[in-house]
């Protein structure tokens, strides 16, 4: 257990003081499986829209018993220099203040809050937007974004804004409501609010969380397996995720662009039937959507069979393949996978890809876009005819001049 | 927020590296305030779900004992 996990928890154990979180990270549950790991049993409140606006962690404050802060800093590495600086001190009541527990608050009126936002300004939208946010349950991120969007519009250069709304669309991407546009949304969104402060940090994880290993200092999720292996040793049940991480998320850094041998195009001379999006739908998202002369970027496609067409995979014979076709001169990680099937002979489930592309030196300003295909077995319902199949899809990358 | 409930003076704090909820890494060199906060000043209040169950909680319910506030995320 490292540093400072190690002293908070002797200090929680020795019952004098109470350990309080606040996570910065956009999926709680995960938090909840670390603390489950880590045994780290203390109270822990959620704040992915950045409330608290932070711009950075880890951060400890220490707080006396009226609610004051008595030290802002870097985490503590040992218990005792938090003892001797903290706890072992005495500090007075100050006037007006009170050693009384408050009472569980009570969740913000939305009602009041949309009404408020009706007729006020930008600051009352925003207010109704995060309430809807933290507080509406999945079947309001609708408002939630609308609100957003409407604060955003009129206060563009309002950076927090933009951040909470790409962690609207992202909520709502990793829920049965999304909307096949909400993931590219929310890394736009994220990248307008870097744009405004580069130097917020939390902002700037929430973009690498998705993006290319170049820009990576560190992995995101890469504990997650030793951490379930080591509670199942334990004999406990891990955490569930609501929101398994994916590719990008377990991706470490490089620091050179590596690519792998492709093999052989699968369908060089296109004599595939093509598939028009009848049998399978095609989502996108480029993180970071616009990249500069010798940057890279991630992909992110998400294959689904066509629920209005009853249209399935066919898991009897070869996976979903995909080649890419980068443009002269880019690169890409990877130009040929195989997707493994499930066991079931048909299925529905989305099926996911990610590469890394980079663009050359000598790159243009511009849109660039990156040609690639899916090869799939679909069938017509589940006992419906079987086809082969080529769905067409692009990819669109946003060059930007290399000076600043 | 946290700006408006303490326009000034105030305090910045500097961190001097990053130490990852998961472990310790590598410095970013970080020489960015990072919280704007008024030591000798009262917390702000926040109400946020807990992460146990969702429920509204805030900082004040602590009230009456120390508190060690860590701000972190698990990457």
């Amino acid at each position: 257990m490292p540093g400072w996990h190690d002293a908070t928890k002797a200090l929680q154990e020795q019952g004098d003081v109470q350990m309080v979180g606040i996570i910065q990270e956009q999926h709680p549950e995960r938090c909840q499986l670390f603390m489950q790991w880590k045994q780290m049993g203390w109270p822990i409140l959620v704040d992915s829209l950045n409330l608290l606006e932070v711009t950075a962690v880890p951060i400890t404050l220490a707080i006396d018993e009226y609610g004051i802060i008595r030290q802002a800093k870097a985490p503590v590495k040992a218990a005792e220099e938090l003892k001797e600086t903290f706890l072992d001190q005495t500090f007075d009541l100050p006037a007006g203040r009170s050693a009384a527990p408050a009472a569980q608050p009570a969740q913000p009126d939305l009602a009041r809050l949309k009404e408020a936002a009706r007729n006020g300004g930008v600051e009352a939208i925003r207010n109704y937007a995060n309430a809807q946010l933290m507080w509406g349950g999945p079947e309001r991120l609708g408002d939630a974004i609308e609100a957003y969007e409407r604060a955003v519009t009129l206060e563009p250069g309002h950076g927090p804004t933009h951040f909470r709304l790409g962690v609207a669309y992202r909520k709502r991407y990793d829920s049965e409501r999304r909307d096949g546009n909400d993931f590219p949304k929310a890394v736009e969104a994220w990248k307008t609010a870097l744009d405004i402060d580069p130097n917020q940090y939390i902002w700037r994880r929430r973009i690498q969380q998705y993006g290319p290993r170049l820009d990576k200092p560190y992995s995101f999720y890469d504990w997650v397996r030793t951490a379930r292996e080591e509670i199942a040793a334990r004999g406990e049940t891990p955490v569930q995720l609501a929101v398994e991480p994916g590719g990008a998320e377990f991706a470490y850094p490089q620091e050179g662009f590596a690519t792998a041998e492709s093999g052989a195009e699968p369908d060089p001379r296109g004599r595939i039937h093509r598939d028009d999006g009848y049998f399978v739908e095609v989502e996108r998202a480029v993180v970071p959507p616009v990249v500069r002369p010798g940057e890279a970027a991630r992909v992110h496609l998400l294959f689904r069979p066509n629920e209005a067409n009853k249209a399935h995979w066919n898991n009897e014979v070869e996976g979903l393949r995909l080649w890419v076709s980068p443009p002269q001169s880019w690169q890409a990680d990877q130009r040929a996978w195989e997707l493994p099937n499930p066991p079931a002979a048909v299925s529905l489930e989305e099926r996911r890809v990610e590469f890394e592309i980079r663009a050359p030196e000598s790159a243009s300003p511009g849109d660039v876009t990156i040609p690639a295909y899916a090869l799939v077995y679909v069938c017509e319902d589940v006992n419906g005819t079987c086809l082969y199949r080529r769905r067409d899809l692009s990819v669109s990358i946003r060059v930007e001049s290399g000076a600043n | 927020m946290l700006k408006r409930h303490f326009p000034a003076p105030v305090l910045t704090v500097f961190v001097a590296a990053l130490l990852a909820c998961g472990g310790d890494r590598p410095s970013d060199a970080l020489e960015d305030p990072v919280l704007r906060v008024e030591v000798g000043q009262p917390v702000p209040d926040l109400v946020l779900p807990s992460i146990a169950d969702g429920r509204p909680t805030s900082l004040s319910q602590f009230r009456g004992k120390k508190i060690v506030l860590h701000v972190f995320a698990s990457w």
